[in-house]
C-alpha cells in the first residue's frame, strides 16, 4: 500500500482522503466486507484514480463528462434501486474497451453505463481492462495466471475449447443452479430464448455464461458490400445480385468512372466476407452442408470461384493491392472515387462514408449489396454472420459471492437492465416518447464525437462485444442506424440475401482434438493462402495446377480436421 | 616451493577458497550479492517455466499439475512442411542483418568522426537517430505505401508491381529497411567509443606520417575493436530472434516462401489456437540455437584477440 | 590546419554522404509530421512520395488532444521512464564493476550464470506468477524491477569499464576505500561517455516500451503513453486481433494516427541535445591512458 501511495498524484492522493471518508461509512463488518479486503484497496485506488483523471481531464480537455463525478457521489450515500441498507458489492469485472470508445474514454469506468449500473446495482465495479487490440494476448495470460476477476465479460471463443473447456479446467462456474435460485430474468430469457443459452452450454447441458441473446438476424449481420449507388443510377445498371451482374457493374466503374480499383477489399476481408465464394455453394473456411462438414478451399467447386476472382484481378476489377492494403486505405479508396465497392460494416461503412462522401459530393450514395448468386433470383447459402454466444458472461472461480454475481448478471436483463444497455440513461441519451423509448437527438446529431461512439458511452449492447449480455433490443438498432442513410436498409439487404444456413459459426473442436486441429490447420492454411493469392493473381494457372493443389492440401491431413470439425458439430447439435 | 604448494591446496578448495575472498574483498561481496539477487529473483526462479515445452500446458491445472508429453512439441515443430523453409529463412535474414547491418553504424560512426564542423555533426547525429524513434508499425505502413504498385520505390527501380508480393525482394526489403531505421541510433555506442580513445596516439601517428587513412585504420579502429568484438559477439546470440511483429506487418502469403519465419509461424499458429507448451518449445530451441552460436562466436573471438564476453 | 588536396576531397566527399544519409533519417519523420496536418481522405489517393502536406488539416490534432487518455499516460510514462532508468542505471553500473573484478573468486561463475540468462528464460507465465506473487501486479514496479538490468548493456558497460587502469583502483584500494566508493568516485567519472550513452539507451527504451505495460498493467489508468499510441496505431492493420468482423467499427484516420505518434514522440527528440555534450572527444582521455 505503501508503495501504491507514493505512484498517486497529489490530485489522487486529496480525493482518495476525501472518499476515504465516505467508503468508510459504507463498510459494514461482515462477509462482504471481508472479501472485498483485498479488492477494496484496488478499487478503492481505481475509484480514486477513475475520479482524479475525471476530474483532471474534465479540466484540461474540455471534453464534458456527462455527470460522471455526481453519479459516483450519490452511489455512496444515497437511496439505490436495490435495498440500501445492504453494503455494496465489490465486483473484478474483465471486459474490454470497445475500439470505438479508445479515444474518447479513459475506461470502462469513465462510462456512463458503468456508472450507472454501478447506481442501480449497488456495486463497485474494478474493471481489469485489456488494452485494445492486444486483448488476445492478454486474456490467455489473465487465465494461465489464476489472476482471474470475479466476472469475465469476453469471448471464450478466444480460449481454446471455448467456455466449455475454461468450465472443465475450473476457470469459470457452472451458473443452472445460481440461475434458477437466484436470477429470474434469466431463467424467463432461458425459456423465451432457448437457442441462444445452446451456445453457452456445455455437452451436459452446464451453462457456463450468460450469451448476449439476439432478436433478429439483422442484428446478426453487421458487415457486407458496400456499392456506390449513385454510380450504378448514372451508368444504368439496376442493384446487381448475380456475379454476371457484379462483373458488368464493375467494368462500368472501371471504364466509366475512371475507378482504379472498382472493387477493393483486404486479403483478411476477402476470405472472410465468402463473397462470391457462396454463389459457387463453397466458403473459404469450414461450413455444412446437409450436416456433413466441408472445408471450402479443398472442394472442386473452389475452383470456379478461382477463376472469377483471377479474371476479376486481370481485367483490373479487383483491386490490385489487395493483399498488401489495410482498412484504412480502403476506406479512402472508397472516399476518394478509386473504388465503387468494397466490403464493410453498416453503420462504419455505409453510414460513415455516406456522410463523408456527401460532404463533398450530395450525390453520392452507398448502399449495401446482396450477396452474389449465380442464378438471377437465387439466395445464397453463405455470407458472414456473426457467431452467435461469442460473448457470454462468465463467473470465475475465484469469485467469493457468487450469488451476488449472478443477481448482477441478472439485473442485465431485467426490463430496467435492459433498457439501460440497449438504450442508455433517460434523461441523458433517450426520452420515453408515447411509452418507447426514443434516442435523444444529443446522440443521433452529435459533432464532438462519431454517433455510433457517443452511444457506446451510455449503450453498447448491440454493438458485438463492446457490450454486456443482455437481449438486443431491435428498436435500438432501428434508431442508430436512421442517423445515416442507408444503414438500415444495408442491413436488411444482406440479412435477406443469403440464408446463411451452411455457416457454423461458433463452432470450435473439442478440446481434446484442438492441439492436433491447430498444427495442421496452420500448415493447411498457410498452403491455401499462399496458393489463394497465386491462383487470383495468375502467377500460377488455376486449370493446370488445381489437382495438384488439391492432392497437397489432402496431404496436409485436411481429411483429419474435417473429421475433428465434424465431431464437433455433431457435439453441438446433440446436445 | 614445495611448503607454498602445501599451503594452497590445503586452502584451495572451493567453498573455503570463497570465504577467504568475501573475508579479504568485503565492501566487494556486498554488490555481488545485489547483482546475484536481482538475477536469481527475476531470471532464475522463473526459469522452471521451461519444462512448459514438454508439457501440454493447462491453464486450469497450471504449470506442475499439467501433462508431462515430452517432445511431442518438438516433434510437431520440426514434423511440419514448412520447418525447414521458417528455419531457413530466419537464418538468412539474420545473417543479411549481420553482413549488411552491422558494419552500417560502424562506417557511419566513423565518418561522422572526421567531420570538422561541430554544428553540421550536431545535425548529423541528431537527425540519424530520428527513424529509431518511430514505431514499427509507421515505418511498416510506410514501405506498404512505397512499395505499392505506383509507390515511390517501385517507380524508382523500374518494377511495375507490388514490391511486397515479390518473393525475391523481400529479404532486402527487409534488411534495409532495419538498417535504415537502426543504422543512426545504433552509432551511438561507437561514438561513445571513440571518445575513449587516447589523443596522443593520433597525435603519435601524425608524426609517423600517416594520413588520415592510415590514422584510421591503426588508431581508431583498434581503438574501438573491443567494443566491435563484443558487439559482434551479442548480435551473433540474437540469431534466431527475428521478431514477427515486422515481417507480419509487411508480409503476405505471397511471399511466405522468403519472408516467413519462426516467429510468424508460430504466430499464425498461435491466432489458431495458443498453446503456451509449442510456443515454449519454439522458443527453447531458439535459444539453443543463440547460445550455441555466442559460445562458438566467443571461443573464437578469445582465439584472435583479447576481447571475449567472458 | 592545411589539410591536403585529398583530405579536401574526401571532407566534400563525407559531407555529400553524410547529407545524404540525414535527408534520408530525416524523411520518416518528416512524412508523419506532414501527413499528420494533412486531410485524411485525400491522402491515401496520393500514394508516392510526399513532400508536402495534402490539403491542410489540424482535425486530426483536436482528436488526439481530446483522447481522454493521453495526458494521463503521459504523466504515466515520465514517472515510469524517470524511476526506472534511475534504478536501470544503478544496478548496471554495480554489475558491470562486479564483473571487471576478476580477482574475485566469484566472477567467472558470475559471467556465466549472467550470460545464460541472456539466452534462457522460464517463458512469460512464471515471470508473470511470481511478479504477482511479489504483489507487483498492476503497478509501476513490474514494469522496472524484472527488467532492471539490461544484460547486453551492462556487459558492454563492463567492456567500457575494463579500460579504466587497474592501477587507479588498486591504489584507492589501498587506501582503504571501499568497493563502492571505487565505484562513484573513480570509475564513474571516468566513464561518463558510455553513462550517457546507457541513460540514453534505458531512457529511450523505457519510454518507447509497452509490452510490458500490456502484460502486467489491468488499470488503464495506469497505462504509459506507447501503450495508447499502440492501441490506435493496431486497430486497422494485420497486428490487430480483434480486428475481426463481428462489430461495428469505426476506422481511426491515419492523420489522427500520425497525429498521435507525434504527440507522443516528440519530446523524447528533444532530449538527445541535451546529452551531447558528453560525446565531446577526448575530454577525458589524456587523464585515462597513463
Amino acid at each position: 500500500m505503501k508503495e501504491k501511495q507514493s505512484e498517486l498524484t497529489i490530485e489522487t492522493q486529496i480525493v482518495h482522503l476525501l472518499f476515504h471518508k465516505y467508503q468508510r461509512k459504507m463498510r459494514l463488518p461482515n462477509k462482504n466486507y471481508e472479501k472485498g479486503k483485498g479488492n477494496g484497496m484496488k478499487v478503492k485506488q481505481g475509484l480514486s484514480l477513475g475520479l482524479a483523471m475525471a476530474l483532471l481531464l474534465s479540466g484540461c480537455t474540455g471534453t464534458k463528462q456527462p455527470s460522471g463525478e455526481s453519479t459516483r457521489q450519490t452511489a455512496q450515500s444515497g437511496q439505490t434501486a436495490q435495498d440500501s441498507q445492504e453494503p455494496v458489492m465489490n465486483l473484478r469485472v474483465y471486459k474490454q474497451l470497445h475500439v470505438n470508445l479508445q479515444q474518447y474514454a479513459a475506461g470502462n469506468e469513465n462510462l456512463p453505463m458503468f456508472q450507472e449500473i454501478e447506481k442501480r446495482t449497488n456495486t463497485k465495479i474494478t474493471f481489469m481492462t485489456p488494452p485494445v487490440g492486444q486483448e488476445k494476448e492478454q486474456f490467455n495470460l489473465i487465465v494461465a495466471s489464476g489472476d482471474y476477476p470475479d466476472i469475465f465479460v469476453d469471448m471464450w471463443l478466444n480460449y481454446t475449447g471455448g467456455g466449455a473447456k475454461a468450465l472443465k479446467d475450473k476457470v469459470i462456474i457452472p451458473l443452472n443452479d445460481l440461475i434458477d435460485q437466484n436470477a429470474p430474468n434469466i431463467k424467463a430469457a432461458m425459456e423465451q430464448y432457448p437457442e441462444a443459452f445452446r451456445y453457452v452450454a456445455n455437452e451436459e447441458g452446464q451453462i457456463y455464461g450468460i450469451p448476449m441473446v439476439f432478436t433478429d438476424n439483422m442484428q446478426l449481420v453487421t458487415w457486407g458490400v458496400n456499392l456506390r449507388k449513385d454510380w450504378l443510377d448514372d451508368l444504368g445498371f439496376s442493384v446487381p445480385s448475380t456475379v454476371d451482374e457484379y462483373y458488368e457493374v464493375l467494368k462500368g466503374f472501371r471504364d466509366e468512372k475512371g475507378a482504379a480499383s472498382p472493387f477493393t477489399i483486404t486479403l483478411k476481408h476477402l476470405k472472410q466476407s465468402h463473397f462470391l465464394a457462396g454463389a459457387y455453394g463453397v466458403s473459404n473456411e469450414f461450413y455444412q452442408e446437409n450436416g456433413q462438414v466441408k472445408y471450402g478451399p479443398a472442394q472442386p467447386e473452389y475452383k470456379e470461384y478461382l477463376k472469377t476472382l483471377n479474371k476479376w484481378y486481370e481485367e483490373g476489377l479487383l483491386d490490385r493491392d489487395f493483399a498488401t492494403i489495410d482498412d484504412n486505405t480502403r476506406g479512402a479508396k472508397m472516399l476518394n472515387g478509386q473504388s465503387g465497392m468494397t466490403w464493410a460494416p453498416s453503420k462504419g461503412g455505409v453510414g460513415a462514408w455516406n456522410q463523408g462522401l456527401q460532404e463533398k459530393d450530395p450525390n453520392a450514395q452507398i448502399i449495401g449489396a446482396p450477396y452474389a448468386g449465380l442464378v438471377k433470383g437465387e439466395v445464397v447459402g453463405f455470407g458472414k454472420i456473426n457467431p452467435e454466444g461469442s460473448l457470454s458472461c462468465t463467473i470465475s472461480s475465484t469469485c467469493k459471492d457468487p450469488v451476488g454475481a449472478i443477481r448482477f448478471l441478472d439485473y442485465m436483463l431485467s426490463e430496467e437492465g435492459r433498457r439501460l444497455l440497449n438504450f442508455g440513461i433517460e434523461g441523458e441519451s433517450y426520452e420515453m416518447v408515447d411509452g418507447e423509448p426514443v434516442i435523444m437527438d444529443t446522440i443521433l446529431k452529435a459533432t464532438d464525437m462519431p454517433v455510433l461512439s457517443k452511444m457506446n458511452l451510455y449503450a453498447t449492447s448491440a454493438e458485438g462485444n463492446a457490450g454486456v449480455a443482455t437481449i438486443v433490443d431491435q428498436r435500438y438498432l432501428l434508431q442508430i442506424n436512421e442517423v445515416t442513410p442507408n444503414v438500415t436498409e444495408a442491413l436488411e439487404t444482406w440479412a435477406t440475401s443469403s440464408t446463411f444456413e451452411h455457416e457454423i459459426p461458433g463452432i470450435i473442436p473439442l478440446s481434446e482434438d484442438s492441439s492436433r486441429y491447430a498444427s495442421i490447420m496452420n500448415e493447411v492454411e498457410t498452403y491455401a493462402d499462399e496458393m489463394l493469392l497465386k491462383f487470383i493473381m495468375g502467377q500460377e494457372s488455376i486449370d493446370d495446377k488445381y489437382d495438384e493443389y488439391i492432392a497437397a492440401i489432402e496431404a496436409k491431413g485436411i481429411g483429419t480436421v474435417t473429421e475433428i470439425m465434424q465431431k464437433a458439430y455433431d457435439a453441438f447439435h446433440n446436445k | 616451493m614445495n611448503g607454498k604448494k602445501v599451503l594452497k591446496q590445503k586452502t584451495n578448495n572451493g567453498p573455503n577458497r570463497l570465504i577467504r575472498d568475501i573475508r579479504f574483498n568485503p565492501s566487494a561481496y556486498i554488490l555481488v550479492a545485489v547483482v546475484l539477487a536481482y538475477y536469481i529473483t527475476f531470471h532464475y526462479l522463473p526459469m522452471y517455466g521451461v519444462i512448459i515445452a514438454f508439457k501440454d500446458f493447462s491453464p486450469g491445472l497450471g504449470i506442475m499439475g499439467s501433462e508431462w508429453v515430452g517432445l511431442e512439441h518438438f516433434k510437431l515443430f520440426f514434423g511440419s512442411d514448412y520447418a525447414w523453409r521458417v528455419i531457413r529463412n530466419t537464418l538468412q535474414i539474420s545473417f543479411y542483418t549481420l553482413i549488411w547491418g552491422f558494419p552500417a553504424p560502424i562506417m557511419l560512426a566513423l565518418l561522422i568522426n572526421e567531420v570538422r564542423h561541430i554544428g553540421f555533426k550536431k545535425i548529423v547525429q541528431t537527425f540519424s537517430y530520428l527513424p529509431h524513434f518511430i514505431s514499427t508499425v509507421v515505418i511498416c505502413g510506410m514501405l506498404v505505401d512505397f512499395c505499392s504498385r505506383d509507390g515511390l520505390f517501385s517507380i524508382m527501380f523500374g518494377i511495375h508491381d507490388n514490391l511486397l508480393t515479390l518473393p525475391q525482394h523481400f529479404k532486402t526489403i527487409f534488411v534495409a529497411s532495419g538498417i535504415w531505421e537502426s543504422m543512426g541510433w545504433n552509432t551511438i555506442i561507437y561514438l561513445a567509443a571513440l571518445t575513449g580513445i587516447d589523443t596522443s596516439l593520433y597525435e603519435a601517428a601524425k608524426i609517423d606520417g600517416a594520413g588520415r587513412l592510415r590514422q584510421t585504420l591503426s588508431v581508431t579502429i583498434p581503438g574501438i575493436m573491443p567494443t566491435i568484438v563484443t558487439l559482434f559477439i551479442l548480435q551473433i546470440g540474437r540469431v534466431m530472434n527475428v521478431g514477427f511483429e515486422k515481417i507480419i506487418l509487411l508480409y503476405n502469403p505471397l511471399t511466405y516462401e522468403t519472408a516467413d519465419v519462426i516467429s510468424s509461424f508460430v504466430y499464425r499458429k498461435g491466432l489458431i489456437e495458443f498453446n503456451y507448451g509449442y510456443s515454449t518449445a519454439v522458443g527453447l530451441f531458439n535459444s539453443v540455437i543463440n547460445f550455441s552460436m555466442v559460445i562458438f562466436a566467443n571461443r573464437l573471438s578469445r582465439k584472435v584477440n583479447e576481447t571475449s564476453l567472458w | 590546419m592545411r589539410q591536403s588536396k585529398g583530405e579536401r576531397i574526401f571532407s566534400v566527399f563525407n559531407a555529400v554522404i553524410l547529407t545524404a544519409i540525414v535527408i534520408v533519417c530525416f524523411y520518416p519523420i518528416y512524412y508523419v509530421l506532414i501527413s499528420s496536418i494533412s486531410d485524411s481522405s485525400q491522402l491515401a489517393a496520393y500514394s508516392g512520395f510526399r513532400y508536402k502536406p495534402v490539403g491542410f488539416s489540424l482535425e486530426a490534432y483536436k482528436q488526439v488532444f481530446k483522447n481522454p487518455s493521453i495526458l494521463n499516460s503521459y504523466k504515466n510514462t515520465m514517472v515510469y521512464v524517470s524511476v526506472g532508468t534511475a534504478v536501470n542505471m544503478l544496478m548496471t553500473c554495480i554489475a558491470s564493476y562486479v564483473l571487471t573484478l576478476k580477482k574475485l573468486v566469484i566472477n567467472r561463475f558470475l559471467n556465466k550464470l549472467i550470460i545464460f540468462t541472456m539466452f534462457f528464460s522460464g517463458g512469460m507465465i512464471p515471470l508473470f506468477l511470481l511478479v504477482k506473487n511479489m504483489g507487483l501486479l498492476d503497478s509501476m514496479w513490474a514494469l522496472i524491477l524484472p527488467v532492471a538490468i539490461n544484460t547486453f548493456n551492462m556487459l558492454i558497460m563492463k567492456t567500457s569499464f575494463e579500460g579504466i587502469p587497474e592501477s587507479l583502483m588498486e591504489s584507492a584500494r589501498v587506501d582503504g576505500a571501499t568497493d563502492l566508493r571505487i565505484l562513484f568516485q573513480i570509475v564513474l567519472p571516468l566513464s561518463k561517455p558510455i553513462l550517457a550513452t546507457m541513460v540514453l539507451y534505458y531512457g529511450v527504451a523505457n519510454w518507447n516500451s509497452w509490452f510490458n505495460a500490456m502484460v502486467y498493467l489491468r488499470t488503464r489508468a495506469l497505462y504509459p503513453v506507447q501503450l495508447i499510441l499502440r492501441e490506435i496505431l493496431v486497430t486497422s492493420n494485420a497486428l490487430s486481433l480483434s480486428g475481426d468482423v463481428s462489430g461495428d467499427i469505426i476506422d481511426i484516420s491515419k492523420s489522427v494516427q500520425y497525429a498521435t505518434i507525434i504527440v507522443v514522440t516528440l519530446p523524447i527528440l528533444l532530449i538527445y541535445p541535451f546529452l551531447q555534450k558528453y560525446f565531446v572527444k577526448g575530454m577525458t582521455a589524456g587523464a585515462v591512458k597513463g
